[in-house]
């Protein structure tokens, strides 16, 4: 074997390897992709790569992009806020940052939760109703539920107040008719609702009755006016004064009922 | 595949009513065989009780249409008519109205039909009625909305549009796709 000398040893030199030596461990699986890759792959994003350090110009000297000294956490290490426009002057512009910044953390930590339980296919139990700066009235009715339900004995022995309705369904599942039930049955109920449709009767148009009024004061008007002659001038004043109104209020159910159609 | 439940029932009823009125009572109640509603993708079907029972076999992604389509709920619950329903609702027709041979191919084309091109209509039509657009060889065209009532159709100038377009037998070519 050919030998030379590498720091005062001597090495002898070996020949490339020849035989390939099987893998001591089996190929890793593909891991699962998280929800941002599977999107990524469908619309064919390309992941650009950004480098680790940015000029800074103001501290002229290079920071990282991201994480420990970059540019990102300046506003928690500010020391001064403005107080914007419109907030209260005696709002803690402070804490409001902190807040945020543990939201958007605790935000990133459920989302990486949700990944690594999508890939590892547990059933994961909902998130429940996350509290909201302003509850709708049906985050309110959902949330008022579950408290009454959250007891040791899930609700069971929680009064409700005097006029309280009971909650509908507060399952995710909706409950619908069997596909194929009694249709007899199915027939009976929608002639109910058909004979309850047509039990309501037609519905008062009020520009139409309007109309129908006008209509009809104008005709009495022609027929007084084709009776006494001498009366013309006031009748035909009126007579135009009462088209004005008759327009304006068609000209109103016109625009209404457009929108509806 | 599901029966619709009472709003939805209720919302599509008011619809047909538009069009045909009481006459729906015919559509549910029929002599010669059983008929039913069923939603599926938001698509309402108007199918024979046999037909329901075997299309209830096929898987929903597989599952495209059955019987007649006569319609779509929108995102807002709202039930828009389409024209594959036309076959049953022209004979129950309450409202009518006949379009001349030369207005047909707009009409046909997805425009609205103005007074230039009415042929005939039935007598006390309420404005903003739903009706059914005939040609003058009593062929059913489609569905429209009476902009004018009758009398007012009599009184305005020809290049008023009489009747709002809805759905024409037209669609059948141009929106191919998305009839099912």
């Amino acid at each position: 074997l050919p030998v030379e000398r590498v720091e005062g040893t001597i090495v002898a030199k070996l020949p490339a390897p020849k035989t390939i030596l099987p893998r001591e461990k089996p190929i890793p699986k593909p891991k699962p992709e998280t929800k941002w890759q599977q999107y990524a792959k469908l619309k064919g994003i390309q992941n650009k790569k950004k480098a680790r350090k940015v000029w800074d110009d103001e501290i002229k000297d290079w920071r990282p992009t991201w994480g420990y000294q970059s540019r990102v956490n300046d506003e928690l290490n500010e020391w001064v806020l403005e107080v914007p426009a419109n907030a209260d002057p005696y709002e803690d512009q402070f804490g409001k940052a902190k807040k945020a910044k543990t939201e958007r953390v605790a935000k990133n930590e459920l989302q990486r939760m949700r990944n690594i339980a999508r890939a590892s296919k547990l059933k994961v139990p909902g998130v429940g109703l996350t509290p909201t700066d302003t509850p709708s009235k049906d985050h309110l009715s959902k949330a008022l539920a579950l408290a009454k339900k959250s007891t040791a004995s899930v609700g069971k022995f929680t009064d409700s107040l005097p006029k309280e309705k009971p909650v509908k369904n507060t399952g995710k599942k909706r409950k619908f008719e069997p596909n194929v039930g009694d249709m007899s049955k199915e027939k009976s109920a929608q002639l109910d609702i058909l004979s309850k449709m047509a039990k309501a009767g037609p519905t008062v148009d009020v520009t139409k009755a309007m109309k129908q009024h006008l209509l009809e004061e104008e005709q009495q008007r022609q027929k007084a006016n084709s009776e006494r002659p001498k009366k013309a001038k006031s009748i035909k004043k009126s007579i135009k004064r009462k088209q004005g109104k008759d327009t304006k209020r068609g000209g109103g159910g016109k625009g209404k009922r457009r929108g509806r159609k | 595949m599901r029966p619709l439940t009472e709003e939805e029932t209720k919302t599509f009823f008011e619809k047909l009513s538009k069009y045909i009125g009481e006459n729906i009572k015919l559509l549910i109640d029929r002599p010669d065989g059983t008929y039913c509603f069923r939603l599926h993708k938001d698509r309402v079907y108007y199918v024979m009780e046999e037909t329901m029972k075997k299309a209830a076999n096929i898987s929903r992604e597989n599952l495209v249409s059955f019987g007649t389509c006569f319609g779509k709920f929108t995102k807002s619950g709202k039930f828009r008519l389409h024209i594959t329903a036309l076959d049953f609702l022209a004979p129950y027709a309450k409202y009518k109205i006949w379009v001349k041979p030369s207005a047909e191919q707009q009409f046909l084309y997805g425009h609205h039909v103005m007074k230039s091109g009415l042929g005939r209509i039935t007598e006390n039509t309420p404005q903003y009625q739903g009706v059914i657009v005939y040609s003058m060889s009593d062929l059913p065209l489609g569905f429209g909305v009476a902009a004018k009532s009758t009398e007012d159709c009599r009184r305005v100038d020809p290049m008023t549009v009489v009747t709002f377009h809805q759905a024409d037998i037209g669609e059948y070519i141009r929106s191919e796709d998305t009839l099912t």
